[in-house]
């Protein structure tokens, strides 16, 4: 039903990301990029420090629910392009889970944008997140 | 009749296991009410649940087949 997967398996690369920046330099309209980047915190809790973050989702509800956080992100705001790549699976501290990248001709529109839609993703997005201990014992995130 | 019932995050270590069925039921209210007999400890937790991942309401009919999710709040990012 729904063919985009917004979904990386384990962390997100840094050289990808800015393999996806230099991708846009060819696109002469643009000129603002905004790009959020969410990292693993080494939280600490009763004395332990969280080593990472097994994230899972109910991965065609999500992919369904990126699509319509583009959607409504393209018909509200006047964006050349909107990339949203989110982890599954194990992702340690220090290491990139969520990559969201607008472009805009100005920068005011992809920085609006931007919160609008990183908003989105931490509200309407099935996705969990299990913290992993440094001693291997888990926590479920209830935020 | 039956629905497939998918467990979400700690809502799966609450129950023990990520997919279950359940029989002859023919609305949410009815399926919750199951669930919550069978896995008491369900009602210590926050859940929205979702048929053929539409968010739905209690009073939502069931049919033969459906899917239905059983969420936690969501913590994406």
């Amino acid at each position: 039903m729904n063919a985009r997967n917004y979904f990386i398996q384990g962390a997100i690369d840094p050289v990808f990301i800015g393999e996806q920046i230099a991708k846009h330099s060819s696109k002469h309209d643009i000129g603002a990029h905004s790009i959020f980047l969410g990292q693993v915190r080494a939280d600490e809790k009763v004395g332990k420090h969280v080593a990472g973050i097994e994230y899972s989702a109910y991965e065609d509800m999500a992919n369904q629910a990126f699509s319509k956080i583009r959607e409504e992100a393209f018909e509200q705001w006047p964006l050349n392009c909107l990339h949203i790549y989110h982890s599954t699976g194990l992702v340690k501290t220090g290491e990139l889970s969520l990559f969201v990248f607008c472009s805009s001709g100005h920068r005011k529109e992809s920085i609006k944008a931007m919160k609008q839609i990183v908003e989105g993703i931490k509200h309407k997005v099935p996705i969990w997140k299990k913290e992993i201990m440094e001693d291997k014992s888990v926590h479920w995130v209830q935020e | 009749m039956q629905v497939n019932v998918i467990f979400f995050g700690v809502l799966s270590d609450v129950v023990g296991k990520n997919m279950l069925t359940i029989q002859d039921t023919g609305n949410m209210t009815d399926l919750k009410s199951k669930l919550i007999t069978n896995y008491p400890n369900l009602k210590d937790y926050t859940y929205r649940m979702a048929v053929n991942q539409q968010m739905v309401e209690d009073n939502y009919l069931l049919f033969d087949n459906d899917s239905v999710a059983v969420m936690p709040p969501f913590a994406g990012g």
